[in-house]
């Protein structure tokens, strides 16, 4: 009887007007969600700047973060050169393929759509096999060689050239074609075309080469120092404003187009910026970090059972948070504090991620709910 | 003064270097504010071509249309959603989402970039739900709101958008006979009350008789004919219009009958008054038998008397009384011919 009477302490200090009106309660979960999600990317963050092949303690971070170490101690320069760039990474990144994959589900109406699903993933895939593999054998292995320094801004050029292609490709189809669901069987089967080139290039490749392009398409937060984030960062927090920019479209476009027109929202255009914002956002994280699969279809699923709702104001924040907070966890793992190792980035992070997904979908039931047929 | 009108109006599909194909061609229409409308029509007259036309999706292949003195195809999406709201045909997935949410998108055509509502907005949806009597769903999930619950929310949500026109496609056509009702009487209250012009397409003529204050009668070869309900009964273009989809006005009766050709079957006697007769009636002419009225017994095969509880069966001497209009129907199928 005592258990049924206990209350939330918090909710005492509330004003009653609070918990009784239902619009007051659901933004205060809603407020509350965010929040708490915050917290959670923020522990984890300062968390990945203290573990890894070596364990620094909490308050060393904090003192090379604020420079206040005297000289550059061997801490400080792992702090601030490798788990720094590495960890702001996984958080950019992180929320950039969450937010996409959320863009993409929306726009098409289907639970399965991710980032990639236009093709720009196996754009800058191409873009890549094209370097490592068609470059001939002594620049691809040169490259692989100076990979971290002066490769990776290559290849990421590189990736971002396919990326850009594939999309501008996209773009131009999306004008001339009204049917979203044309679009998206054309994405797929633009993406099966450049997949057909990249195993053309890999037959005929050596193994050096081969190994080369595999490594990438691992996925690594690792690759990226303070160099290619002063590209990266400011590409994906343009991708953020824009796809932040676009919450009220993507609510209207939640009912169908054809509601969404008489709403007086200007389908053609919303549907490119929202084309634009993805490919920013996928394109640049793929061009970085290679081809990062998982996050950006599971997220939004993970974010609407915990939101209760397709409302975007409250979604893109959270696919934002959420999606950092798993790419830090993955990033995390796959070093192995501790130890030597580190494992490939994209196993990880669906061997972690897709049982909570299954768990969440499974106790929440509600997938069907958000897409029924 | 009319609120929406159309002069010259031709309607159809451009289809690139073919000729475009038009469905209905040089029509002039009206529509007033407070005006309850349907479009009724055959399959395939092109009542949801008229509609897309007039709610703007569309260019009309001639003609011009106004909503309020002011060019509708020259207009602003968004000025024009602010002017004329439409609910299509169908049930709306809107993924998790409570029907106050749902309703609260009609509010886009009037906020700004970031879509905040201000305080007129909450009031302006709160008065949308009370509007169609379902205040008490606002903070339901969508999902499980029965249909027609669902279809309520979705002519909320046009309401929103406080429009001065609204139109419908097919409002109610995958809902069951008592929600297609309710809907429709829901429809000629808000056309009374709210004093905004509604347009809809319907396939329930009995319905459209009902609850128009005019028809809009597309006859499927390029005509439209608008006027009273009574007027286009009584006038025979109803009848005319329906008459190739197998359909029959029957203007005493005023409903449609399937044009089945009546079969010369035996004759019955009928007695009795009121609704149970009406419904033996119904069951008889089902059944394939030609019911007449009392006094023709002479000619009738059998009776049938409408008791308190139950009927009465006569075949010549022989008396039966039956439960059910089923029975009664078994026992006069196994009756001896004479």
């Amino acid at each position: 009887m005592i258990r049924a009477q206990w209350r939330w302490p918090g909710a005492t200090l509330l004003p009653g007007r609070l918990h009784s009106d239902p619009l007051q309660r659901q933004r205060l979960r809603r407020a509350l969600l965010q929040g708490g999600l915050l917290c959670l990317v923020l522990a984890l963050f300062l968390l990945s700047l203290m573990l890894g092949s070596v364990n620094i303690p909490p308050d060393e971070v904090l003192r090379s973060l604020s420079r206040a170490g005297a000289g550059e101690s061997a801490w400080e320069r792992i702090v601030l050169l490798i788990r720094l760039p590495k960890a702001l990474t996984a958080l950019l990144a992180g929320a950039a393929l969450g937010v996409s994959g959320l863009l993409m589900q929306t726009l098409f109406r289907n639970p399965l759509a991710g980032p990639y699903v236009l093709g720009i993933s196996s754009g800058a895939s191409l873009g890549v096999a094209l370097v490592l593999l068609g470059a001939g054998g002594t620049l691809g292995v040169t490259l692989v060689a100076g990979l971290g320094l002066g490769g990776s801004l290559a290849l990421a050029g590189a990736a971002m050239t396919g990326a850009a292609l594939v999309l501008l490709l996209v773009l131009l189809v999306a004008r001339a074609v009204g049917s979203n669901m044309t679009l998206l069987v054309l994405g797929v089967m633009l993406g099966f075309l450049t997949s057909a080139l990249v195993s053309m290039l890999l037959y005929f490749s050596v193994p050096e080469q081969v190994q080369a392009y595999v490594n990438w398409s691992f996925g690594s937060f690792g690759t990226v120092s303070w160099r290619e984030l002063r590209v990266m960062a400011p590409l994906l927090l343009a991708g953020l404003t824009l796809a932040a920019l676009l919450a009220k479209p993507l609510d209207a476009l939640l009912p169908g187009e054809q509601v969404a027109q008489g709403l007086g929202l200007n389908v053609r255009r919303a549907r490119l910026q929202v084309m634009l914002a993805t490919a920013v956002l996928a394109g640049t994280v793929t061009a970085f970090c290679g081809p990062v699969g998982f996050l950006g279809i599971a997220v939004p699923h993970l974010c609407r059972s915990l939101a209760g709702t397709s409302c975007h104001r409250t979604l893109l924040p959270a696919c934002m948070l959420c999606g950092a907070a798993l790419a830090l966890v993955a990033a995390l793992v796959a070093e192995l504090p501790g130890s030597n190792l580190v494992l490939p980035l994209n196993a990880v992070m669906a061997l972690l991620g897709a049982p909570v997904v299954i768990h969440v979908l499974l106790r929440r039931r509600n997938l069907r709910r958000v897409f029924a047929s | 003064m009319s609120l929406l009108a159309a002069g010259g109006l031709a309607v159809g599909y451009r289809r690139g270097r073919r000729a475009p194909l038009t469905l209905v061609a040089d029509v002039d229409l009206s529509l007033a504010a407070g005006e309850l409308v349907c479009l009724v029509g055959p399959n395939g007259a092109g009542k949801s071509t008229l509609l897309r036309t007039l709610a703007g999706l569309q260019r009309p292949l001639a003609g011009r249309v106004t909503l309020a003195g002011a060019d509708l195809h020259a207009m602003d999406a968004r000025e024009r959603a602010q002017r004329l709201a439409t609910v299509w045909t169908g049930p709306v997935e809107v993924g998790l989402m409570a029907a106050r949410e749902l309703v609260a998108l009609g509010r886009h055509p009037h906020t700004g970039w970031s879509g905040r509502l201000r305080a007129a907005d909450e009031a302006a949806i709160d008065a949308a739900l009370a509007a169609v009597d379902a205040a008490e769903l606002a903070w339901q999930p969508v999902d499980q709101l029965s249909d027609g619950q669902r279809q309520k929310i979705n002519i909320a949500r046009a309401l929103a958008q406080e429009p001065q026109l609204l139109l419908l496609d097919e409002p109610a056509a995958w809902l069951d006979l008592a929600r297609r009702a309710e809907i429709m009487a829901l429809l000629q209250r808000l056309a009374r009350q709210q004093g905004c012009a509604v347009l809809l397409s319907s396939h329930d003529l009995e319905l459209a008789l009902r609850h128009a204050d005019r028809l809009w009668l597309m006859s499927g070869d390029g005509t439209l004919r608008a006027g009273a309900p009574e007027d286009l009964a009584l006038g025979g273009a109803l009848s005319t219009a329906f008459r190739s989809a197998g359909l029959h006005y029957d203007a005493l009766e005023g409903k449609f009958v399937s044009l089945q050709p009546r079969s010369g079957g035996p004759t019955v006697a009928l007695h009795g008054s009121g609704t149970a007769a009406s419904w033996t009636r119904r069951a008889l002419e089902r059944g394939g038998y030609r019911v007449c009225e009392p006094g023709c017994e002479r000619a009738a095969r059998a009776a049938v008397k409408v008791l308190q509880q139950g009927w009465e069966l006569r075949l010549g001497s022989s008396r039966r009384r039956c439960e059910s209009l089923e029975s009664l129907l078994s026992a006069l199928a196994a009756a001896p011919v004479d």
